[in-house]
């Protein structure tokens, strides 16, 4: 019997070891999807974790598109309002519904505002995509909820690779760097709150035409408006308000979108707004886009914020936090988010400069 | 659910809970349903053939065991109809092949079916046949449980790929009243572990050069590097779904017999056949060879060529018609097509050859007076064979015969020619192929020398064999070819 308890106790100890050992090397051959040092997707979601409990006045959810129009340092210098952009590439509604249930895990903002820019996307999302939703979401019940969800369609080996990355990564033996050993163990503390400040330039030649109507069908898929109804009730269950955004897109976005939206919005308890319109914010197309019409750069940023903080403060009553003692880390944080913001300005500035092409505006 | 998948790890390990809780005389019951659900998740209906077979078996046993007089006759049936479900489900259009040109002189003609193969049918039957000759020639009682019986037909570990074993060797430990013992558990981890490094790590990895050069259409001298990669994988392939299987069982205390060893140290083909696919030799040896050598019709041919005036020709014509049916069928039990014939008939070719040249040759050794007890001799043989092996593997892999000539004389044409990393795999992947090789082959040598590795192994401290785990482990998981980006490969003799 002794043997018998000996040879079990050993035998789980190695288990446990061999347990470890997946799982941190796990943490190894994920790719980490670094923009730069300081923003990238990975900092939009992991750098989330990073911000104390229940400090956050607003959150903004949704895709890239979000994550480049946004910035919740520029709402802070102004008003002194807390906020992070929670946000993963090409997110679809169903992953925003998980990604608004992980944030009410940890934050009890009074508005949450959603991209909906891929609201009517016909097809799932690609895989890799997908895992760099997945993979930078702390392990918690929502999370395990979401891997089991039937909408992502997952097989039990991909449900596996979700709590031990390294079956889905191994495949990078090749292309490991000493960075991805350093990078398993860092913290990624997003100084800019989740959103990318972008200093790169390439115009979209075709202005506001995207916003003219064309007779298109625009319409939600069914599994889609399941999850826009489930946000909705999400939010109303936890006293939230709930704003709905269409972002600066000029590739994907339309008029028919954004007249569908309107329509899908109308009895609910939810606002939409569409930044798309030219009377809400006016981007420059020629210059305010990262590349071509997908995403907005530092320019463009600055111009939406600025409309979203007037929103907020508008409709709103938030305490200002920035003489607040508790909140002196973001006073910290931002002071290197403005030398962040400036010289994505001035790069865009002196690509604008080297450009002969003169601009519109 | 193949050997290597998540799905199989997990049904073993429910399947040794329930072993290890069941009373241990009743034990061998739990190999009994577990199988059953194997073979069922696997060809869902088509168990019915094997339970066909068994029921044959069973009582053709018993009838031969009872009916002295007429057992030769029982025997003679119970093998035909045995072998009736094979010849119709895997050989039927092959049949109709060489019928149908006939029968079509006068104007008939059989249209061809294609019928889904039952898993296992290639092994079983043959395990079946085995197992009705031996009652027959009194090697072994008849089993008077015929779910005992059926058990031993289907035991999972073994269903797919064999190795084909004999009733009276695997019923002792089978039907044994196993007790759990946590050193033969270390000892099957290891040898599991040594199959997945072997078909995940080096078999997958080398089949993904030979897929892309054999779907593309490729040639030149690439083709060269093509049938040595080929070479290791259907070896790694093969030999690592035997170690995985063997291990799996050992868990259960059941032990398979040896089906490799060591078979590319071998000095000549006769002795690779005796390394390579073990039981299939020894099953071809038992029940083609000396039924057919001790045939009437051997016999009398037999008395004719001993009055030959040249010793070794006569000795060449006593073997050469037994063998003859040996590598023909060896051939047609890989694959129902002509060019598995050949790919048998290569090697009798080619051992025929060498017993017929053997006095013309052992001259030739004497007159150069060359030194055959050297390494350097030895190692010249092992290459020799390995050449043949490897061109017998290119006829077993080509589509057709006419593929293997096209391929062949394409090799020195540089027309189209194409870089060696531009078929799947980089110079990385050739590294850990290497890696692995070298591995195996010390392995494999350290056999040669004697040396039981596992055994070695469980010598050594807690901390080495625990490193030597994790090794193991992670070597699988990280290098291995499985998951998104890789197609997995079913082992290439799960089709036979």
């Amino acid at each position: 019997m002794k043997t018998h308890i000996l040879n079990i106790t050993k035998l789980l100890i190695f288990l446990l070891l061999t347990i470890y050992l997946i799982t941190y090397l796990g943490k190894v051959f994920m790719p980490k999807y670094w923009h730069d040092d300081l923003q990238g997707a990975i900092y939009s979601v992991k750098g989330f974790y990073e911000i104390p409990n229940n400090t956050l006045d607003v959150v903004f959810v949704g895709t890239s598109s979000i994550n480049r129009s946004i910035s919740p340092m520029q709402i802070y210098d102004r008003e002194g309002i807390t906020s992070f952009n929670y946000s993963a590439p090409s997110a679809r509604v169903y992953t925003i519904y998980y990604f608004i249930k992980d944030i009410l895990q940890y934050q009890k903002p009074k508005v949450i505002f959603v991209d909906t820019c891929t609201f009517f996307y016909e097809e799932k999302e690609s895989e890799p995509l997908r895992r760099k939703s997945f993979d930078f979401m702390k392990m918690s019940k929502v999370k395990k909820e979401m891997i089991d969800d039937k909408v992502f369609e997952n097989t039990t080996l991909d449900k596996i690779s979700y709590y031990f990355p390294l079956f889905r990564f191994h495949t990078r033996w090749n292309e490991l760097r000493i960075r991805d050993v350093r990078d398993a163990h860092k913290r990624f503390y997003s100084i800019n709150k989740g959103a990318l400040i972008s200093g790169k330039i390439n115009p979209n030649d075709k202005d506001y035409s995207y916003m003219k109507p064309t007779g298109k069908k625009v319409e939600m898929q069914s599994y889609s408006l399941e999850y826009f109804y489930k946000i909705i009730q999400l939010c109303e269950d936890n006293g939230i308000d709930l704003v709905f955004l269409g972002m600066p897109d000029a590739i994907v976005w339309n008029y028919e979108s954004s007249k569908e939206m309107e329509k899908l919005v109308a009895n609910t308890s939810s606002k939409f707004i569409d930044i798309n319109d030219k009377n809400n914010v006016e981007i420059n197309w020629h210059e305010d886009t990262e590349d071509n019409g997908w995403h907005l750069n530092a320019i463009g940023t600055t111009k939406v914020t600025n409309f979203i903080t007037d929103y907020l403060v508008q409709n709103y009553d938030f305490t200002n936090h920035k003489n607040d003692e508790k909140y002196s880390k973001w006073n910290e944080d931002l002071k290197r988010y403005i030398k962040i913001e400036k010289n994505a300005i001035e790069s865009i500035k002196t690509k604008i400069k080297q450009n002969e092409k003169p601009s519109k505006k | 659910m193949s050997y290597t998948s998540l799905k199989f790890l997990l049904f073993i390990l429910g399947t040794m809970i329930l072993y290890y809780l069941f009373p241990k005389k009743y034990r061998w019951i739990i190999l009994t349903i577990s199988s059953t659900i194997f073979y069922v998740l696997l060809s869902g209906k088509l168990l019915i053939f094997a339970i066909l077979g068994t029921i044959i078996s069973y009582i053709s046993a018993i009838l031969i065991s009872k009916h002295e007089k007429k057992k030769k006759l029982i025997l003679t049936i119970s093998i035909l109809l045995t072998l009736s479900f094979l010849a119709v489900l895997k050989y039927d259009n092959f049949i109709l092949s060489m019928i149908n040109p006939i029968i079509n002189l006068i104007g008939i003609s059989i249209p061809y079916k294609k019928f889904l193969l039952p898993i296992g049918i290639s092994y079983y039957t043959l395990e079946m046949i085995a197992y009705i000759t031996d009652v027959y020639r009194k090697k072994n009682e008849p089993e008077k449980n015929i779910l005992k019986l059926y058990t031993f037909f289907i035991y999972f570990p073994k269903i797919v790929e064999g190795p084909i074993s004999r009733y009276g060797d695997l019923s002792k430990t089978l039907f044994a009243e196993n007790k759990f013992n946590y050193d033969n558990f270390r000892k099957a981890f290891v040898l599991i572990g040594f199959g997945f490094f072997k078909k995940l790590v080096i078999a997958d990895r080398a089949g993904i050069f030979v897929d892309n050069f054999f779907s593309d259409n490729h040639t030149g001298i690439l083709t060269i590097a093509a049938i040595i990669l080929y070479t290791i994988q259907i070896y790694c392939d093969f030999s690592g779904c035997i170690d995985i299987v063997s291990g799996v069982s050992e868990l259960f205390g059941v032990k398979l017999p040896d089906n490799f060893k060591r078979p590319f140290f071998s000095t000549s083909i006769q002795e690779f056949w005796r390394r390579w696919h073990i039981t299939l030799g020894t099953w071809l040896k038992d029940y083609i060879f000396f039924p057919v050598s001790l045939s009437k019709i051997n016999m009398k041919l037999n008395l004719k060529v001993r009055k030959f005036k040249f010793k070794h020709i006569s000795q060449f014509i006593i073997i050469a018609f037994p063998l003859f049916f040996v590598w023909f069928i060896n051939g047609l039990w890989h694959g129902a097509s002509i060019k598995y014939v050949v790919y048998g008939l290569y090697y009798y070719v080619l051992m025929m050859l060498g017993v017929l040249l053997k006095p013309l040759l052992d001259k030739f050794v004497k007159v150069l007076k060359i030194n055959t007890k050297v390494f350097s001799y030895k190692l010249f043989q092992i290459l020799r064979t390995n050449l043949i092996v490897c061109f017998g593997m290119f006829i077993f892999r080509c589509e057709t015969l006419s593929e293997v000539v096209t391929l062949t004389k394409a090799i020195p044409s540089t027309s189209g020619r194409i870089g060696l990393f531009k078929l799947g795999l980089t110079g990385a992947d050739f590294a850990i192929l290497l890696i692995g090789v070298l591995v195996l082959s010390a392995i494999e040598l350290s056999g040669e020398l004697k040396i039981n590795v596992r055994e070695k192994l469980e010598e050594q401290n807690l901390l080495f064999r625990w490193i030597v785990y994790l090794l193991i482990i992670f070597t699988i998981i990280i290098f291995g070819i499985y998951g998104k980006g890789y197609d997995a490969k079913s082992f290439i003799y799960g089709g036979f």
